[in-house]
């Protein structure tokens, strides 16, 4: 036990602080441009940011994971934050919390495995465009500089990287235009227009809302659907990292920490957060293997707030822009446009129905679940087909069924068979090859036996394996005296 | 002379070739190969994205070296399979 936090912790110590600080560099622009998503001040995604990391390193059940204000969130809680103010974020983000250490503890990671592929994909591919939507009202038709500036902020991402590695780029090209917009004196919009920098320490205190059953009432569907949100990215993220470092981790645990970070940055004047892909790919990618790394993050992104404070209202709109663009871009999954010729045709509108939905109601949580609905359905319409071959021999007509025999198929089952053939006295049907899984697939056979002996032929039911005969026993009528098919 | 000869293989066409090339190799020197298949960090990210889990995963990555394995297999040379994960 003790050695296992060991490692966990100081596994890696000089690998860790170093990718610690480049996450820290890289969460900067992020954790502001996912604030002004969000409708807040850069502060709340800044603490939000600091304090999700701090609480996850020791909580969360995935070490070198990074948690943080992110992206699916902010869109999340953009209508409450506009209708009801910052301060019924701050107690939906608590609320958020405490669901999922809730779901957590109900051990809620065994249920990831019903959110079928293409629906994760859907999620992901909505996140990006939602994300580039979210963008165009920042630089769409202000000012030809604006357009400008946020080509050069791109360039500098995409190019910087080809020369030196270790500096996250979006920073360097913050950094750049920046300083260019000070000295220059290009007239853009920045930061500061959108909202305040205050360079004090985040602190506890209870947010200002009536604690009755109407704020509950207001706040309990976005904290629902944030909990949802953010477990789902963070367990995608928790997967990723595992098959990136080749080990595993505890997801259910991670829930929990989750809920818990979420808990302490709603107190602390943070917006609600969770696990971030990108910034975890980064840290992974710069040596980040423990706890350390995720810790060092937060903790150097703290120090960076109190040094830079004043300097973060001066970024110009458009760099941030940039930024976004391009986190956009590597949020998308562009390898399932490719793939849609090659899955099939349901997954591919399982995938597009997710996105649609999304994009329309411009919430993360209802795309899933219109695409897991919509995938059961389609799931259940291909294991609804049961076939049943027929063969003669002399006056004994052969059935033989094989697939699911339930709600979905029994119409089709039914219809399969001849119930006024020529000069039959006896039918087999042989069921070794199908189950019968509820009481219309009982009800299914019933309707067939009986009507075969109203018109004088003997049946006899061969091969049903344990649970359909035992389903039969229970629930049939046919072979009970006086059996009778009923009404309905 | 001791060693093995390292086999870089991703199952692809170019992966193929140097296949054919490391067989003729190790039967000249006499050498075994090892086959390594390297899942770089994006490609963590995409994998983990369309499987269903770690088992699928690997089984799919197993599946893509299928043709090295049975090219190998084919031509008699004692081998063995390395899964790596990082960026080579």
């Amino acid at each position: 036990m003790f050695t296992q936090l060991k490692k966990e912790w100081f596994g890696n110590v000089r690998g860790d602080i170093l990718s610690g600080i480049v996450v820290a560099l890289a969460l900067i622009p992020e954790a502001i441009a996912f604030s002004i998503i969000a409708g807040v001040d850069p502060m709340v995604g800044l603490y939000a940011s600091f304090s999700m990391a701090v609480v996850i390193a020791f909580m969360g059940g995935r070490p070198a994971m990074i948690s943080a204000a992110t992206g699916a969130m902010a869109l999340v809680m953009v209508t409450l934050v506009k209708d009801h103010g910052l301060q019924y974020l701050f107690a939906a983000t608590i609320l958020t919390g405490i669901l999922q250490l809730t779901f957590g503890w109900l051990k809620v990671a065994r249920f990831m495995k019903f959110i079928p592929r293409s629906v994760m994909v859907g999620f992901v591919n909505a996140l990006a465009i939602l994300i580039f939507m979210a963008q165009v009202p920042h630089f769409v038709g202000i000012s030809t500089m604006t357009y400008v500036f946020v080509a050069a902020t791109l360039a500098i991402i995409y190019i910087f990287p080809r020369f030196v590695k270790s500096i996250p780029s979006p920073l360097v090209a913050i950094v750049v235009m920046t300083v260019t917009v000070v000295y220059g004196g290009f007239d853009l919009r920045t930061v500061g227009d959108l909202g305040n920098i205050t360079q004090s320490l985040p602190s506890f205190f209870i947010p200002d809302v009536p604690l009755n059953f109407e704020t509950l009432s207001i706040i309990f569907p976005t904290a629902l659907a944030l909990s949802i949100v953010g477990l789902l990215e963070s367990l995608l993220t928790a997967s990723i990292v595992d098959d990136m470092t080749d080990t595993t981790s505890n997801k259910n645990r991670e829930a929990r920490g989750q809920g818990i970070a979420n808990i302490v940055t709603g107190f602390f004047g943070g917006m609600a957060g969770c696990a971030m892909i990108g910034q975890s790919v980064i840290n992974v990618k710069s040596g980040g293997r423990g706890r350390l790394s995720t810790f060092v993050a937060g903790a150097f992104l703290l120090f960076l707030i109190m040094v830079l404070g004043g300097v973060v209202v001066q970024i110009p709109m458009p760099a941030l822009v940039g930024v976004m663009i391009m986190v956009s871009i590597g949020t998308f999954d562009w390898s399932s446009l490719k793939a849609m010729t090659k899955i099939p045709i349901t997954d591919s509108i399982v995938m597009v129905v997710t996105v649609v939905t999304v994009v329309i109601t411009h919430d993360l949580s209802k795309g899933v679940f219109a695409g897991i609905l919509l995938s059961a359905i389609f799931f259940t319409a291909k294991i609804s087909k049961v076939d049943v071959i027929s063969s003669r021999e002399g006056d004994t007509l052969n059935y033989r069924a094989s697939g699911q025999v339930f709600f979905a198929s029994v119409t089709d089952f039914v219809d399969e068979f001849d119930f006024q053939p020529d000069s039959v006295q006896n039918v087999n049907i042989d069921f070794s090859k199908a189950h019968v899984w509820d009481d219309s697939g009982v009800a299914a056979i019933d309707k067939i036996v009986l009507k075969y002996r109203e018109n004088g032929i003997r049946v006899s039911l061969a091969g049903l394996n344990e649970a359909s005969s035992l389903m039969i026993k229970k629930m049939g009528v046919h072979d009970k005296p006086g059996g009778k098919v009923s009404g309905h | 002379m001791s060693g093995m000869i390292l086999l870089a293989s991703d199952g692809s066409n170019h992966a193929l070739r140097a296949t054919d090339e490391a067989i003729k190799l190790a039967k000249g020197l006499n050498k075994e190969i090892i086959v390594a298949y390297v899942v770089d960090f994006d490609q963590s990210k995409k994998d983990a994205l369309h499987s269903t889990g770690s088992l699928d995963r690997e089984q799919k990555r197993k599946k893509q070296l299928q043709s090295t394995g049975e090219k190998l297999q084919e031509a008699n040379v004692p081998y063995s399979v390395k899964l790596l994960h990082g960026v080579p």
